[in-house]
């Protein structure tokens, strides 16, 4: 009923108190009973089965969590297969976990069935049994055990369920988790305020008796024992088979687990609240009595013929006894189906084989089988061995056992370095251990083996006696056996891990498992199985272990949630679909076999997949590297284009250049050649002439010599060779040192001249030649072109706006607006045809304005028609002028 | 001071409370003293672990934002 309610949107399931209470199966007849034993004979250690898990409790939140993410996102549905999938789904590891499992669980399994057995004993009130083997015919307990086999049959093994969920036993088990709560609470409340007078009495009482107060405290002996225990119970918290059944599989929500951390330590805490009183009380009141302290909890009411609470007591310890048989039965006999049986069973078999079986009903077959094996196993080993020990003694040898898993199983969580091979070998050298230091010395206290193996060795080396294995000493026997198994299983693991190398899968699959919180469930299981199939292979073979109907439905789901339709090749994602539904069903590792025997030989190998997806990311990579090149490549033609685009101008401008200069050249040289050929044909010249004639020759030749200097001096300005004597220099001085050489000019030519200059002007930064060079040229250019009649010429300096500023004018015709900027572009000159020759040559004013410049200066004109010019030009007046004030 | 994440929080309460629970300052309180009639290591015991529920308790309901 359960179940269909669950089938309805699990209300029922999807709740944390339930979740938490599933958990308490941990408590089983050995919390029910066999603590209450174990206190009575030792006192306060009983409480490490407890104070582990409790201890463990706040690293749920990382260990648990963890590993139902994985299992989820991986389908994994017991310990073996999670173990075995984490080191790169073999099929040998698998087996071996299963058997340590099977191993290790039997004698848990068999204290339940003594502990039932026993109790039923003391409710009818039958005498105590003969603890010899009797006949097998006539034992109830057999009865017992069978009845649990078909029930457990009926449970677990309705259907191949691809989930493997059961809803229904998970809230069977809660609320019988509160059923034997409130059982033992009744009785322990019972003992101690009714028969008692609470806590304070019967402590007071049992400290009377030395041997009891003894039980108070811990022995210094004890405190090994103390650590190794606690340390064994928080492994066995989640690594029990039953225990990883109801936690992570059947586990609904992860944040379940936050009401869990608190909830079920408080559970543990109230359910052992009353131990020790119950055990002490058990001791005071049958002292001198043969009273099997694990029966105290059911003896006592009984006692007192309290039948209402005796039944009650027991009907708690059923329950608890039962839960566990029925969970742990069902999670063994799934990892055997799936890690022994099936592999097996398949191997030897392909497909077409298959074909002709009916696989669904066999599987579920085996499954009964295998819980049924289980059971009567347990059974012989109750007969054989538990009956001569207390409950609790056996019940730590299965929590060792199961704690051999946990390098493994740590180790697969946190460290991607774990290799299968560590893994097989520490579990099989821990696993050795265990058996050698806890199983073989109860074989020998059963009488089965000889004794002396006990106190001589194998082989009568003593370094090899169980108990004190290698000469350890200083720990009890379990402690020991403790300490040996873990330390040479991790010490296997880590050593061999590290000195073996790992594969692809394996590989791929600790990463999946190491880093599950960083990939979403669904890029987890994306990453799984990619494969290049048929859709058609892959409906047959999920047909073949689902049934028809249930692999319709299936496939329905998944192509609604890929929003995709029925396509002949099946995309990576429905071969991954398929290999975790099959997973549900036989196991991850089978599941795997059987998806990859369905492969055709065109399949893409995960290696393959991880090179194409290197090589793609390559190309992107490529891609992106051509894209900025060919960017960077477009700018440079941009700028080479512009670059031409200079060249090109510069090269016109050069062509004209040169054609002015060489016109410029020819005139005079036309000139001397002519006066020459004049004086050389021309004997008769008088010496006047011939003086005239030489005078304008020389005067020619100077005046080349002059443009050829002005040339060179125009290309060293252009061409950035030109060297600046830069020096302070006084504007005044200099502008007064040029008139002085222009004076006879002026004289001449009569031209007046006006000097304004400011007195106070700083100094400049300049070279002084060829500031002259300019003054001279401005000057002269004003004298040339002043006005022929009236020729005045006004020379002016003064700061302004921190420049040194210098005009020269002259009242000539002016320079037009169009030429004013065309004058300082080298040869021009008015294109007059009345003036004569030209009296200087027309670089002066280039060369002028390429000085100026060179000067961080500015030379211009200003000038209106018939009005003069007016030549100006600037410099910087140094800011730093130096001020002599003391 | 920044608020310890719930993962951090639960690592040192586990370790805390694991020493304490265990050899040596387990056996500071392993001391054969009754209080009140009740021994000494026995209250102790029941008494730290029940403390390790209640902060649990606060630490995890309160908690209701990120791991």
């Amino acid at each position: 009923m359960g179940e269909r309610q669950a089938r309805r949107g699990r209300s029922l399931v999807n709740n944390p108190y339930i979740y938490s209470l599933s958990l308490a199966v941990f408590c089983t007849a050995w919390t029910y009973y066999g603590s209450v034993g174990q206190a009575a004979q030792q006192g306060i250690p009983f409480l490490t089965t407890y104070l582990g898990p409790t201890l463990m409790a706040p690293l749920w939140w990382i260990v648990l969590r963890k590993i139902i993410r994985i299992c989820k996102v991986q389908r994994i549905t017991t310990l073996a297969d999670f173990i075995s999938a984490r080191y790169g789904n073999t099929i040998w590891l698998g087996v071996l976990v299963t058997t340590v499992c099977v191993l290790g669980i039997l004698p848990y399994i068999s204290i339940q069935l003594k502990a039932v057995a026993t109790s039923l004993d003391i409710l009818l009130e039958n005498p105590a049994p003969d603890k010899s083997v009797t006949g097998f015919a006539t034992d109830p307990a057999l009865f017992i055990t069978i009845a649990l086999a078909g029930f457990t049959i009926l449970f677990g093994t309705r259907r191949v369920d691809v989930t493997e969920r059961h809803e229904g036993m998970v809230t069977a088990i809660a609320f019988e988790s509160l059923f034997k709560l409130l059982a033992f609470l009744a009785v322990g409340a019972y003992i101690t305020f009714g028969i008692f007078n609470g806590f304070g009495d019967i402590f007071s009482q049992a400290s009377e008796l030395p041997s009891l107060r003894e039980l108070f405290t811990l022995d210094e002996s004890q405190y090994a024992d103390w650590f190794w225990l606690t340390l064994v119970a928080m492994f066995a918290i989640f690594l029990l088979p039953r225990q990883f059944q109801v936690a992570v599989k059947e586990n609904v929500d992860e944040n379940h687990l936050r009401r869990a951390i608190w909830l079920f330590p408080l559970y543990l805490i109230l359910i052992n609240l009353f131990v020790l009183p119950i055990a002490l009380g058990g001791n005071l009141l049958f002292q001198g009595q043969s009273v099997d302290a694990d029966t105290y909890v059911l003896a006592i009411p009984q006692f007192f013929s309290q039948n209402g609470l005796t039944l009650f007591t027991f009907l708690g310890g059923l329950s608890a006894a039962t839960s566990m048989i029925i969970v742990s039965t069902i999670a063994l006999s799934t990892m055997v189906n799936n890690n022994l049986l099936v592999p097996i069973w398949l191997s030897g078999k392909s497909l077409q084989e298959l074909k002709r079986k009916r696989i669904n009903r066999a599987l579920l077959n085996s499954r009964r089988l295998t819980i049924i094996g289980i059971l009567l196993f347990a059974y012989l080993y109750f007969k054989l061995v538990s009956g001569q020990f207390s409950l609790v003694s056996i019940g730590i040898v299965s929590f060792v056992a199961v704690a051999q898993l946990a390098p493994a199983t740590l180790g697969g969580l946190f460290w991607k370095r774990g290799t299968h091979a560590g893994a097989f070998s520490g579990l099989l050298v821990g696993f050795g251990v265990w058996f050698y230091t806890l199983i073989l010395p109860t074989i020998v206290q059963a009488e089965l083996l000889p004794a002396d193996f006990l106190e001589n060795g194998l082989f009568g080396i003593s370094a090899l006696r169980p108990q004190s294995l290698f000469g350890l000493t200083v720990f009890s026997p379990l402690s020991q056996a403790i300490f040996w198994s873990l330390l040479l299983n991790t010490g296997c693991y880590v050593g061999v891990s590290l000195c073996t190398r790992i594969g692809v899968s394996e590989r791929k699959q600790a990463e999946l498992f190491v880093d599950i919180f960083r990939y979403s469930p669904r890029t987890a299981s994306a990453l799984e199985g990619m494969k290049v199939v048929q859709a058609a292979d892959i409906q047959e073979l999920l047909t073949k272990f689902l049934g028809t109907r249930q692999t319709e439905a299936s496939l329905k789901t998944f192509y609604r949630q890929y929003q995709t339709s029925y396509q002949p090749k099946a995309d990576y994602r429905l071969v991954s679909y398929a290999e975790r539904l099959l997973a549900g069903v036989i196991g991850s590792a089978s599941a795997h076999v059987m998806v990859m025997s369905v492969v055709r030989k065109d399949d893409l190998r995960l290696e393959d997949l991880f090179q194409v997806l290197d090589e793609s990311q390559q190309l992107v990579y490529a891609n992106q590297k051509l894209k900025q090149k060919s960017e960077e490549l477009e700018q440079l033609s941009h700028q080479l284009k512009r670059a031409n685009e200079e060249l090109k101008k510069i090269d016109h401008l050069k062509d004209e250049f040169i054609s002015t200069v060489t016109h410029e050249m020819r005139t005079p040289i036309t000139s001397i050649r002519a006066f020459c050929e004049i004086l050389q044909d021309s004997p008769e010249l008088s010496d006047d002439e011939q003086e005239q004639f030489l005078t304008t020759i020389i005067k020619e030749t100077d005046r080349m010599e002059r443009l050829i200097n002005q040339v060179l001096d125009l290309e060293k300005f252009e061409s950035g060779k030109q060297k600046l004597n830069l020096q302070e220099v006084a504007m005044n001085d200099i502008i007064q040192d040029a008139l002085k050489s222009v004076s006879q000019l002026l004289k001449e030519r009569g031209v007046t001249i006006q000097v304004n200059l400011s007195a106070n002007l700083p100094p400049v930064q300049a070279d002084p030649d060829r500031l002259t060079q300019v003054i001279l040229n401005l000057i002269s250019n004003a004298i040339k072109f002043c006005d022929s009649d009236n020729g005045q010429v006004r020379i002016s300096s003064y700061l302004v706006d921190g420049v040194v500023k210098v005009n020269v004018l002259d009242n000539g015709k002016g320079v037009p607006a169009e030429s004013q900027e065309m004058i300082f572009e080298g040869f021009f000159q008015a294109h007059d045809q009345t003036t004569k020759k030209p009296i200087g040559s027309g670089l002066g004013l280039t060369i002028s304005r390429k000085i100026i410049e060179h000067h961080q200066g500015r030379l211009w004109v200003e000038s209106e028609p018939n009005q003069g010019a007016k030549f100006s030009f600037t410099l910087p007046a140094p800011r730093t002028a130096k001020k002599l004030t003391y | 001071m920044q608020q310890p994440s719930l993962k951090s929080a639960l690592l040192i309460l586990f370790a805390v409370f694991a020493f304490l629970l265990q050899f040596p300052l387990i056996s500071i309180a392993n001391q054969e003293h009754m209080i009140s009639n009740i021994p000494q290591l026995y209250l102790y015991i029941f008494g730290t672990w029940l403390l390790m529920i209640v902060l649990l308790g606060i630490l995890l309901e309160r908690n209701r934002l990120n791991p």
